[in-house]
């Protein structure tokens, strides 16, 4: 996984959860990267996962509720950092519809070896309802509806999210209908 | 823990992380450093191979200037003149390419356009023009200098052949009608004579056969002054290699075509000769080649001609159906010139894959002014001037004909089998016996009965024939007894100089008078010097006519 996420997992826990919190998080979980993380590097996905179920333990919140509040605190990163593309759009449908084509595809061309998740888009005729079916080698379905909710959220916008998690797949298959209303 | 030691704990992890990302770096610009060097070596094989290949292209990227060129680009727009090079702007440089009307301009679109730019009064190109939906103008370009000369050509040819087509039309009708009015003009001027000979002298009526005299004296130069403009068209027949006939007719026709001709001639048939007119029988071939180019729209399209020998040849339509269309169904026929040809007989056969005939459509063929082609492509007289020339030739021409499988059109003409002509005659005397019969034969009727009525009053016998096959026969049934023989020289079939020709052969020295309207013609002129050939020009002076026949007797 790219570093950009665990640098944006690094800050979300130290703005949530404080400073202590995350040398906490280092003693318990002994990432072999020491948290020491670059925008550049690969690293591990259990490293978060590891997190995540000690987060959960501590406070009492589901794994995934924890992983959805990443993945909005993840978008604001991802905007602030890619501030040209968002601003291409004023709605959060086409800039969901977007991010297979432009975003990822840019992405797999910058680093060959990276497996990102695929989005398999379809937009309704009136462009009011995007279907994105979530194929993923890693259970980070919880992590794209965050994604998904902190897009709508940048936006401003007023969109229904239904999700359908694919069976047996356990969070590596989804669909998302996020609606207009 | 407190704050402090949370804090170093940070700044460690900082310092950790910057130290790997310095490395992660290092590393990737190593990599970077060995991809450019790639870069750098494919760039200069990709140039090597964009110099070599023989169009000139130019990639334009979005503002217009030069991303790639090849030095064949340079070559074929500037000529040389000037070399555009990578980042020039090609707006000012490549205007014609960019200003056409067909160059797509459309954003983020993908496009192709082909349009052909003249660059100056004698080089064009072809433009192939590819944009990519990212902005990227992909240009090739051709030098078509050549192609569009050759289509230059080719059309001024078509013309030029169009144009002789139409002017030999012209002459052949003006011929025919200089024949028949001098033969019109003839008996009016022979009877006319004969009316001021028996009326009252300076008698009313008298004057009147005057004023037709002078009359047609008037229409004598008028006819005089046609024949003159069209003597050349007359057929003057000679032996001929059928083999330079057909390749000449094919190096004429083989410039205004795209369709191939395959000539399939036997290394024996180099020799054979025909007797003929070279120039009617290479508008022959050329008006048979231009009817299959016209009738093949295919660019795959085929015309083969073959030459073959017989022994013996009858054209049969039914057994060359079979051989040359197999078991198609709707074949036509059409045929034209004698039935059967004499024993050893050539044949040319051209057989196209075009678009056919309907026997409708061959039953016309040889009409004059029918034509099949669009207004103002066809004068509607090739054909009938191949028909023409088969009939003038003794030979056969045999046309089948498919809609959709294309058209098979045979000719065949006698091969000269030796030096004597006709029959071979007894020697006679050269001195003619004291005979008082004269043979006359002219194909016009009225002009035969004038000749008729002065030999009779000059107190000879008239033996008439308006055949000259028959005219022929009568004087081989008995060629010396004789007192003159007097001819026309323009006949269907055999002329007057063919019955002079069959006469000389025999050793007889029979006065002989030919009456013609081509005195310029050169086979005619030549006569102008033999021994007992007078030569008397039509219309015929009834005076000189008669001071020739006193002479004689």
């Amino acid at each position: 996984m790219k570093g950009i996420v665990f640098n944006s997992f690094v800050s979300f826990i130290e703005e949530n959860y404080g400073l202590d919190f995350l040398n906490y998080l280092e003693e318990k979980t002994g990432p072999e990267s020491e948290f020491a993380y670059t925008t550049i590097g690969n690293y591990s996905s259990s490293e978060i996962v590891n997190c995540l179920i000690v987060m959960s333990e501590e406070s009492g919140r589901s794994v995934n509720d924890i992983t959805i509040n990443f993945g909005q605190y993840l978008f604001q990163s991802l905007a602030k950092a890619h501030n040209k593309f968002i601003e291409k759009y004023d709605n959060a449908i086409p800039c969901l519809y977007a991010l297979e084509n432009e975003i990822h595809k840019q992405v797999r061309k910058m680093y060959q070896n990276t497996s990102l998740p695929s989005f398999d888009v379809h937009l309704n005729d009136e462009g009011d309802e995007l279907s994105m079916l979530y194929l993923s080698k890693r259970p980070m379905a919880d992590l794209a509806e965050g994604l998904i909710a902190g897009c709508i959220e940048h936006y401003g916008n007023s969109c229904k999210v239904v999700r359908e998690d694919k069976e047996p797949f356990n969070g590596t298959h989804a669909l998302f209908t996020i609606t207009n209303i | 823990m407190n704050d402090i030691a949370s804090l170093e704990k940070k700044i460690a992890r900082e310092i950790k992380a910057r130290q790997e990302a310095e490395s992660i770096l290092e590393s990737l610009s190593e990599e970077l450093y060995e991809s450019s060097l790639l870069i750098e070596k494919t760039e200069i094989k990709l140039k090597y191979a964009l110099d070599n290949i023989l169009d000139g292209i130019v990639v334009i990227d979005s503002y217009f200037t030069v991303s790639l060129i090849n030095n064949q680009f340079n070559s074929i727009y500037f000529n040389s003149t000037l070399d555009l090079a990578q980042g020039d702007n090609v707006e000012e440089h490549l205007k014609d390419i960019v200003n056409n009307p067909s160059f797509p301009k459309q954003s983020n679109v993908s496009e192709q356009a082909t349009f052909e730019i003249q660059l100056d009064a004698s080089r064009w190109i072809l433009c192939k023009i590819n944009k990519t939906p990212d902005d990227l103008w992909i240009i090739l370009v051709n030098d078509i200098t050549w192609r569009k000369n050759a289509e230059l050509e080719k059309s001024k040819l078509s013309k030029k052949l169009y144009q002789s087509q139409k002017q030999e039309a012209i002459g052949r009708m003006a011929s025919v009608i200089a024949h028949d009015f001098n033969n019109i003009l003839g008996a009016i001027n022979g009877f006319a004579n004969f009316l001021k000979e028996d009326l009252e002298t300076n008698s009313e009526l008298q004057s009147f056969s005057l004023k037709i005299l002078s009359a047609v004296d008037r229409g004598k130069k008028i006819i005089q002054n046609l024949s003159e403009f069209n003597y050349q068209k007359i057929s003057e027949q000679s032996s001929i290699l059928i083999l330079e006939v057909i390749e000449e007719s094919i190096e004429i026709v083989q410039n205004t075509i795209n369709q191939k001709i395959q000539f399939n001639s036997p290394d024996y048939l180099g020799k054979i000769l025909i007797d003929g007119n070279k120039t009617q029988l290479i508008r022959l071939f050329t008006n048979l080649l231009t009817n299959s180019r016209d009738a093949c729209h295919d660019k795959n399209a085929q015309i083969i001609i073959n030459l073959d020998a017989h022994k013996e040849y009858t054209p049969d339509v039914n057994l060359l159906s079979k051989k040359v269309f197999k078991n198609a169904k709707n074949i036509s026929a059409t045929s034209a010139g004698v039935s059967k040809l004499p024993a050893g007989c050539i044949t040319i056969s051209i057989q196209d894959n075009g678009c056919g005939m309907s026997q409708e459509t061959l039953d016309k063929a040889f009409e004059p002014y029918f034509t099949t082609k669009d207004k103002g492509s066809g004068t509607g007289l090739g054909m009938y001037s191949v028909f023409e020339t088969v009939s003038q030739h003794e030979s056969n021409i045999t046309i089948l004909s498919t809609p959709n499988l294309g058209t098979y059109c045979e000719v065949s003409f006698p091969i000269i089998a030796s030096e004597v002509k006709y029959l071979p005659t007894e020697k006679t005397s050269n001195t003619p016996p004291h005979s008082n019969e004269i043979l006359l034969v002219d194909d016009d009727q009225n002009h035969l009965e004038y000749l008729s009525t002065l030999v009779m009053r000059m107190g000879f016998k008239p033996i008439a024939h308006s055949s000259s096959y028959e005219g022929l026969k009568a004087l081989m049934k008995s060629p010396n007894t004789w007192k003159c023989i007097i001819s026309d020289y323009m006949m269907p079939g055999i002329k007057g100089t063919d019955i002079l020709d069959y006469l000389r052969k025999g050793n007889t020295t029979i006065p002989f008078i030919l009456c013609t309207g081509y005195i310029t013609s050169e086979k005619v002129k030549a006569l102008a010097d033999v021994e007992n050939v007078h030569l008397l020009e039509k219309p015929i002076d009834t005076n000189r006519l008669r001071e020739l026949l006193e002479s004689i007797n």
